[in-house]
């Protein structure tokens, strides 16, 4: 199959995934976990201990 | 009998050198197609691509992205950031959530054995493992390396950038043969594998609701067994837990003075500051090493990349058809790709990660950046 045709099917299978992501809201899981490292500068950082 | 048989070896001589004569005019007009002339507009050309080489330019890109992520790692050991207190940089703040989904692996530990995460790589295995599938991740695994290839390797990876820097030592890179580089390609995907295999287990075991039997072999082989590349992450080892130890007193004292405290370190420390002691003694001989052998973020999206709208493209009639003697393509690939070996045309290749040296080191303006 073209390698072109393959590349577009990918971007839109990638688009689709990306969209539905968003739509059921599991960029707020990360963002969650991103947020940890934000509200860390106020609570203070959790230490990785070696 | 035909006439040329008749011929007199002069006049065969004289043929044959007719016959050279045209083919060093057409070798000769070839040249003058590929090397312009020395113009004035030459050399103001020259000059400024002699300024703003590609080499130049994606070093500087390398070496912001670099001085960031070190900081970031040495404020998560800090505990506060200076410059965001300062309010440098509180306007940057709403760009902490797109970090998430780049493919830079550079993961923060909150606790040794369990790495979290920027980076789409971490967060396939973060929200697998919790019983999810990771869709907008595997969104950016799609979206990124069909659009721009493996270009974040190249021109943003903090570690591959520190490889870089690793083959600008003294010490004289080698190369390998085809086979010993085909049988080390299988390490990443050996790494990339089984870290999908975990995470499809944990994942389906936690969304099946069978994960309490798996409980007591998850305590036996902690994080191992759930995002287990975030714990032995060479770059995570990099950014944050050797700022972590320098800031907190643990490594001068062993450089110093003798101290036995490291002996008491868990098994998992010494394995993760060993992984990043070979992998960085690896890049010292071989040109990016690890993104070559180990690194199954860059397997992942090469796996993708091949089927990039980006890539880079040789011209056979401008290289001579393959039989350009100097090859310097070839030879300025940092991870050993064939250039002048592959077919003309887009070079679909998942190794490649868009450096440019190739293009920059081309005499013949014979390879090109492709967008099609």
């Amino acid at each position: 199959m073209n390698r072109r045709v393959i590349a577009i099917a990918l971007l839109c299978l990638g688009i689709s995934a990306f969209a539905f992501g968003l739509a059921i809201g599991q960029h707020e899981l990360v963002r969650s976990w991103l947020q940890y490292f934000s509200d860390a500068y106020a609570i203070g950082f959790p230490q990785p201990i070696p | 009998m035909s006439e040329t048989d008749t011929e007199s070896p002069e006049k065969q001589e004289r043929s044959r050198d007719r016959l050279g004569s045209r083919f060093a005019r057409w070798k000769q007009s070839i040249l003058e197609r590929t090397r312009p002339h020395k113009t004035l507009h030459y050399w103001v050309k020259k000059a400024f691509e002699e300024i703003l080489a590609i080499r130049i330019i994606r070093f500087i890109f390398q070496l912001i992205v670099f001085l960031l992520l070190f900081y970031a790692g040495i404020t998560y050991v800090l505990g506060y950031d200076p410059l965001l207190e300062s309010g440098l940089f509180a306007g940057l703040a709403f760009l902490i959530p797109i970090f998430g989904y780049i493919p830079v692996v550079f993961d923060m530990p909150h606790g040794i054995a369990q790495g979290t995460a920027t980076g789409f790589f971490d967060i396939i295995q973060l929200i697998g493992q919790a019983g999810m599938f990771p869709f907008i991740a595997l969104g950016a695994v799609l979206i990124i390396p069909i659009l721009i290839g493996r270009s974040f390797c190249g021109w943003v990876c903090p570690f591959g950038f520190i490889q870089d820097l690793c083959s600008l030592t003294p010490i004289r890179t080698r190369t390998v043969s085809k086979q010993t580089n085909r049988l080390l390609s299988w390490i990443k995907y050996i790494f990339l594998f089984t870290t999908l295999f975990f995470v499809l287990w944990v994942g389906l075991s936690t969304f099946l609701g069978i994960e309490a039997g798996l409980v007591y072999s998850l305590n036996s082989a902690g994080g191992f067994a759930t995002a287990w590349w975030s714990v032995i992450s060479p770059s995570g080892t990099f950014f944050v837990i050797v700022p972590y130890l320098w800031l907190n007193g643990v490594i001068s004292p062993i450089i110093t003075q003798w101290n036995p405290s490291p002996l008491s370190w868990a098994p998992i420390m010494w394995i993760r500051l060993i992984f990043l002691l070979i992998v960085l003694v690896a890049a010292l001989f071989y040109t990016r090493a690890y993104c070559r052998w180990i690194c199954p973020v860059g397997t992942l999206m090469g796996l993708v990349s091949q089927f990039s709208f980006l890539t880079v493209s040789r011209s056979a009639t401008e290289c001579l058809h393959g039989r350009c003697e100097e090859q310097r393509c070839t030879k300025a690939c940092p991870v050993g790709i064939d250039v002048i070996a592959q077919p003309p045309g887009k070079l679909y290749h998942r190794d490649c990660i868009m450096c440019l040296d190739c293009v920059a080191k081309c005499g013949y303006d014979a390879v090109k950046v492709d967008y099609s």
